[in-house]
């Protein structure tokens, strides 16, 4: 119960972590494109029209810059292509951008994934994979990571690797990157290991139950359903 | 004479791309649609050589719109107008029947170009998106072969490099307090998905594998 209730907080958090950053991303960069695009369409309506030309080319790359952003935010609130598409097209994708914004190249490994997952399924695999992502850049130190997903009829496999600077699992963690993809996979009843050492780069693998399980009583059954965080 | 229907909820994308089909002496606009509702009805009704359709519809689903409108009208050609040039929707967008494909920022000789293509039958994807692209994306979305060894469960690893060690389906089940009969389903999974038969095999490969135990 315990663990059900710091879980339950930790995703609040995370939630509250995310929209900060939107609303940031909102004020900050497209509140002030947007002012300063007001100033540049005013300008250009007093400049006598054929001299109007520069500003309104300066206008118009900042509307391309909005647009872009617009599109970039709304990627991160909610993978569009995850619900129109599916996890595979929405995965190779988010593998596009991420390596053109980072120039990490992310070789991709995966079998069985044409299927239809369930929504929730989708999109926790999707988080997982892009946090760990995010987490590879910002701290690893490399520039390639491989990622495996391949699915049988009843499970959905996801593996994160890099060969970069790895962590000790012991320091005191009180991010929730990690902590957020770990309740994710709990509330799927899935489950998700972090493995990594410092030097031995880092290993994260989810095993997320495709078919959702009924809840019974697994009373002396929990083998396979035990979160073996390490 | 190329009969067209548009479809767009915005009134002012229909405008412009109205005023540009017309200015062809071969064209004409013989409907608009401003949701994908009113876009099957309109398309079922009038059977026009071609629908300009936005694949981002408030209502419907522009993929499902497609297919949808195929069954109803099958003579007309479906030319997509997108802010997404994703290569995924592009060939979802030809899987479902769609002839042309189009961005709204292309320019407007290309958006004239595709709506004559489409009304002749013929398949055309304006700049920059390209057969080329597509088919490089189609190769990326199939299968690819997996090492055996990556598809091991948690379990299925743990359980396997145990039995690497020389432990016993007793002592393995103790060790992971879990029953026999569970070790031995394990361990029949394992040997199947790695496609081993017997100990000798097994240790050969976590020999080749480099997966011995450290320390040992
Ligand atoms: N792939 C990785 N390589 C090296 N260090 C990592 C990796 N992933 C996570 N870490 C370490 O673990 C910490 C916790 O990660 P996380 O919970 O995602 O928080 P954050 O990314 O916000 O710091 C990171 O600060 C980093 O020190
Ligand atoms: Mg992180």
């Amino acid at each position: 119960m315990d663990e059900m209730l710091s879980l339950a907080r930790n995703l609040v958090n995370v939630q509250e972590d995310e929209r900060r950053i939107i609303a940031r991303e909102l004020h900050d960069r497209i509140g002030q494109s947007l002012t300063v695009l007001k100033l540049l369409l005013n300008e250009a309506m007093n400049l006598p029209s054929d001299k109007a030309g520069a500003t309104l080319g300066e206008a118009q790359s900042l509307v391309n810059e909005l647009m872009s952003l617009v599109r970039y935010l709304s990627l991160e609130l909610r993978p569009k292509m995850l619900d129109d598409l599916g996890l595979l097209p929405a995965l190779l994708y988010l593998f596009e951008s991420y390596t053109s914004h980072t120039h990490i190249n992310v070789r991709f490994e995966h079998y069985g994934l044409h299927r239809k997952f369930p929504p929730e399924i989708g999109i926790a695999a999707y988080r997982i994979v892009q946090e760990a992502l995010n987490n590879v850049a910002l701290h690893a130190g490399v520039s390639e990571v491989k990622v495996l997903a391949w699915s049988d009829r009843k499970v959905l496999f996801i593996r994160i690797e890099d060969l970069g600077k790895g962590f000790n699992l012991t320091g005191a963690n009180n991010n929730n990157g990690l902590n957020n993809i770990q309740g994710r996979a709990m509330l799927v009843e899935g489950k998700l290991t972090v493995q990594s050492a410092p030097g031995k780069g880092t290993v994260i693998n989810a095993e997320l139950p495709v078919i959702t399980r009924i809840r019974k009583e697994t009373a002396g059954k929990s083998d396979d359903n035990r979160n073996t965080g390490r | 004479m190329i009969t067209v229907t548009l479809a767009d909820d915005h009134h002012i994308v229909r405008h412009g791309i109205k005023a540009l089909l017309e200015a062809e002496p071969d064209m004409r606009v013989v409907g608009e649609a401003g949701c994908g509702m009113e876009a099957s009805q309109i398309t079922q009704k009038m059977k026009p050589d071609v629908l300009v359709l936005d694949l981002m519809m408030p209502d419907i689903n522009g993929l499902k719109l497609i297919s949808q409108i195929k069954k109803r009208s099958p003579n007309t050609s479906i030319v997509v107008l997108s802010m997404y040039g994703n290569d995924c929707y592009v060939l979802e967008a030809l899987q479902a029947g769609a002839k042309a494909y189009v961005l709204k920022d292309s320019p407007q000789d290309e958006f004239v170009r595709a709506v004559r293509e489409a009304a002749a039958g013929h398949r055309y994807l304006a700049p920059p998106l390209s057969d080329r692209a597509i088919e490089a994306y189609l190769l990326k979305t199939e299968d690819t072969k997996l090492d055996p060894y990556d598809m091991l469960t948690f379990r299925e690893r743990e359980v396997l490099h145990q039995l690497i060690q020389g432990s016993t389906n007793v002592e393995i089940s103790e060790q992971l307090c879990i029953s026999r009969r569970t070790v031995e389903v394990h361990r029949a999974r394992i040997m199947k998905k790695l496609g081993l038969h017997g100990r000798a095999e097994l240790i050969h490969y976590a020999i080749l594998r480099g997966i011995l135990p450290e320390g040992k």
